[in-house]
């Protein structure tokens, strides 16, 4: 292997320029040339690639976000704009991609190199944290203690009113942020599409925590059964009565300067996608399982769904009492 | 002499330094102080024939109660939007309710003034200090106005106080509101799309003004000028093409307004007759992406820009307010608004608040051609430019 490209596919996430600079870096270090395909599979068919050296990459670490750009495209779901990216990347000679992104940018991995035979190595980048196969995903560290530390200050407005708040944070499938973000902010409920949000149990809740707490603070998944967090609270309130106020944190959980975890992770499952891919390898994503690097089936990582563990619900209830 | 501190409205970072150095201020001058929680509420809320519920209502303060008040933000004391003056029939507390003419639905709204200045000479209170935007000290100037010693002190993130350049909170608005949009930029250029940031200030634009020139976005449409969305659509696009992230970043007030359209509102009326506004960043953003077909993303602030601690300049303006106010307090000088003007610590009659509407100073700070901030003739500006 002569040449590789790298790209990042779906949500951005803090984290992945730190992923691409070690991919650039171990790539040339290993004697590869290393491509930037930019705006993911939408670029790769269109053939938007440049040539990364070691200082193309230089003072990115630090940098939430992503240099390679993301795109969501339509194109490449078609057997036809996969068979355009395949000949795009022969032409330019690329002969093994480094994939950073979540299941749908595997997804998309799977097709191409099952359809066109390229080597793909995945590097798990989302916020999400819902990817099978490594305990956590890049990006994920920065999201819940950008959330954390936002609802830290919230909880100084929720006490001066006496309210009742409802935060709504990231995850649309799965409430690991959710989860990690309430137990250690201390919400007093934590509502994810995992378990059963039940507003009649969150009543009586609110209506004990009214007799000897002077605020509450609710963290929803953006993906709870219930609905979002306007959504909750107005079930809540209509069966209660309580008044709320709603904070939804959106973007700003994307953005930011990534967590030293999250540039560690990133510089260590970027280096070992090289290695990876150069000893011939292919179809795998590289994750951290129990501390050690791990490789998976691309095609596990979103057949297998990651549990949420149910332990740390159970301590996130109590500690609430 | 006995001093009584309150603060009612929205809670913004810096009351609680200010609180405490009323405190130590009083103490050090032999004065003692009170404090009235959850704003003018404790006070008509406080029964004087039963003392039982009186510790939900008042907590006399001292140094050691205080001492670590001032590093957290929000209010220790609570907060409320409370009028005693305009009391809607269902917030009427028990024991204030006449039998033979209990209140009622449609009734307009009840005038406790009487209660309120009875309860202040039972507590022997000789002077107060509310710490209010302008809803809450209004009823400090109607205590004023039935002669009751007040010294207020001006807060609200939307610094809209008519009378004063500056009120607590508003440097640590834009402080927050500056470093989301900075966290913002990475998703925005990522996904190569137009932001749109909504901010808290209610009708005074000076939140997205002073945001927008600090954190240098593109455009900023703020509540005094009404906005054209195709022309501001094409204004993003334009500079979404010459920014090499290929991104553009706007912010917009909760107040603002589109030409010809009106003003969004939703939500019941608070007890001073303001609704809750909201929604005009949405709405902004939908009528963008279906001009430019370019995707957005929506990021409404809200109370991050006004919860946790305070920045330098809100401790700087908290404390020395409330040095300034019990200075004034313990002298028996009452009847002021602390304030600043052209950057010095001064006074203005109580009275001023209720004589003029404060906003963006359009002519001087913004291009009402180019939506954004205009800052030419800097020479002589105060350090905040008001």
């Amino acid at each position: 292997m002569r040449r590789i490209g790298v790209f990042t596919s779906g949500g951005d996430s803090p984290g992945m320029n730190a992923a691409i600079r070690a991919v650039v870096r171990t790539g040339i270090h290993q004697g590869v040339e290393v491509c930037g395909i930019h705006r993911g599979y939408a670029g790769m068919i269109r053939g938007e690639v440049t040539q990364l050296e070691a200082r193309s990459v230089s003072n990115i670490l630090q940098r939430g976000g992503t240099i390679l750009k993301t795109a969501r495209s339509d194109e490449f779901m078609a057997k036809e704009g996969r068979a355009k990216a395949a000949a795009k990347l022969k032409k330019k000679g690329i002969e093994g991609l480094v994939a950073i992104g979540g299941d749908g940018t595997f997804q998309g991995a799977v097709a191409l190199n099952e359809e066109h035979g390229t080597p793909i190595v995945g590097i798990p980048g989302t916020i999400d944290n819902d990817l099978y196969g490594t305990d956590f995903t890049i990006g994920y560290d920065t999201a819940v203690n950008t959330a954390m530390e936002a609802i830290d200050k919230i909880r100084d407005t929720a006490g001066s009113h006496e309210r009742l708040f409802y935060v709504e944070v990231m995850g649309r499938q799965s409430g690991f942020i959710a989860l990690d973000v309430g137990l250690t902010s201390g919400a007093e409920y934590i509502a994810i599409p995992e378990t059963k949000t039940d507003i009649d149990e969150l009543k009586s809740l609110l209506k004990g925590f009214r007799k000897d707490k002077s605020s509450a603070i609710i963290v929803v998944a953006e993906g709870d059964e219930q609905g979002g967090a306007f959504t909750l609270a107005k079930k809540v309130k209509d069966a209660s009565g309580y008044e709320y106020r709603v904070c939804v944190l959106g973007h700003v959980q994307r953005g930011g300067s990534p967590t030293s975890r999250d540039r560690l992770l990133a510089s260590k499952l970027g280096y070992t996608a090289v290695t990876t891919l150069l000893s011939g390898a292919s179809n795998l994503m590289v994750g951290e399982v129990n501390g050690k690097i791990v490789l998976t089936p691309l095609r596990e990582t979103w057949q297998h769904r990651k549990i949420i563990d149910p332990g740390l619900i159970e301590i996130a209830s109590i500690l609430s009492l | 002499m006995r001093i009584g501190i309150l603060t009612g409205g929205g809670d913004v970072p810096g009351l609680n330094p200010c609180i405490k150095s009323v405190v130590y201020r009083a103490i050090d001058d032999g004065a003692d102080v009170i404090g009235i929680r959850r704003g003018w509420a404790g006070l008509l809320k406080y029964n004087i024939d039963d003392p039982s519920e009186a510790d939900e209502c008042i907590i006399p303060l001292n140094k050691a109660n205080t001492r670590v008040i001032d590093r957290s933000g929000g209010t220790f004391l609570h907060t409320s939007r409370t009028n005693p003056g305009k009391v809607k029939w269902s917030e009427v507390p028990d024991f204030l309710k006449e039998p033979d003419n209990p209140p009622k639905e449609g009734h307009p709204p009840y005038d406790f003034t009487p209660h309120i200045l009875k309860v202040l000479e039972h507590l022997g209170i000789d002077v107060l200090i509310p710490i209010g935007g302008d809803d809450t000290l209004s009823y400090g100037v109607r205590l004023h106005k039935e002669g009751f010693p007040v010294v207020a002190i001006p807060k609200t993130m939307d610094n809209d106080v008519f009378g004063t350049d500056y009120c607590i909170g508003f440097s640590t608005a834009v402080t927050r509101s500056t470093h989301f949009i900075t966290a913002l930029r990475t998703p925005a250029g990522s996904h190569e799309r137009i932001a749109i940031v909504e901010l808290f200030g209610r009708n005074s634009g000076e939140t997205s003004l002073i945001t927008a020139y600090l954190a240098g976005v593109d455009r900023a449409i703020i509540s005094e000028v009404a906005f054209d969305p195709e022309k501001l659509a094409g204004f993003l696009m334009q500079d979404k093409k010459e920014n090499p992230s290929n991104y553009a970043i706007m912010t917009i007030s909760e107040g603002a307004q589109m030409v010809g359209g009106k003003i969004i509102e939703y939500g019941q009326e608070d007890a001073y007759g303001h609704k809750k506004l909201g929604g005009i960043g949405e709405i902004t953003g939908e009528a963008i992406e279906k001009i430019t077909g370019s995707h957005i993303i929506y990021q409404p602030l809200a109370y991050l820009m006004r919860s946790g601690e305070p920045d330098a300049l809100d401790r700087m303006v908290a404390i020395s307010y409330a040095n300034l106010a019990t200075d004034l307090a313990v002298r028996g000088d009452y009847g002021h608004l602390v304030a600043l003007r052209e950057g010095k610590y001064t006074t203005v009659p109580i009275m001023t608040m209720t004589q003029g509407k404060k906003h963006v100073d359009v002519d001087e700070l913004y291009d009402v051609d180019q939506y954004r901030p205009k800052i030419y003739r800097m020479l002589g500006k105060p350090m905040f430019l008001y």
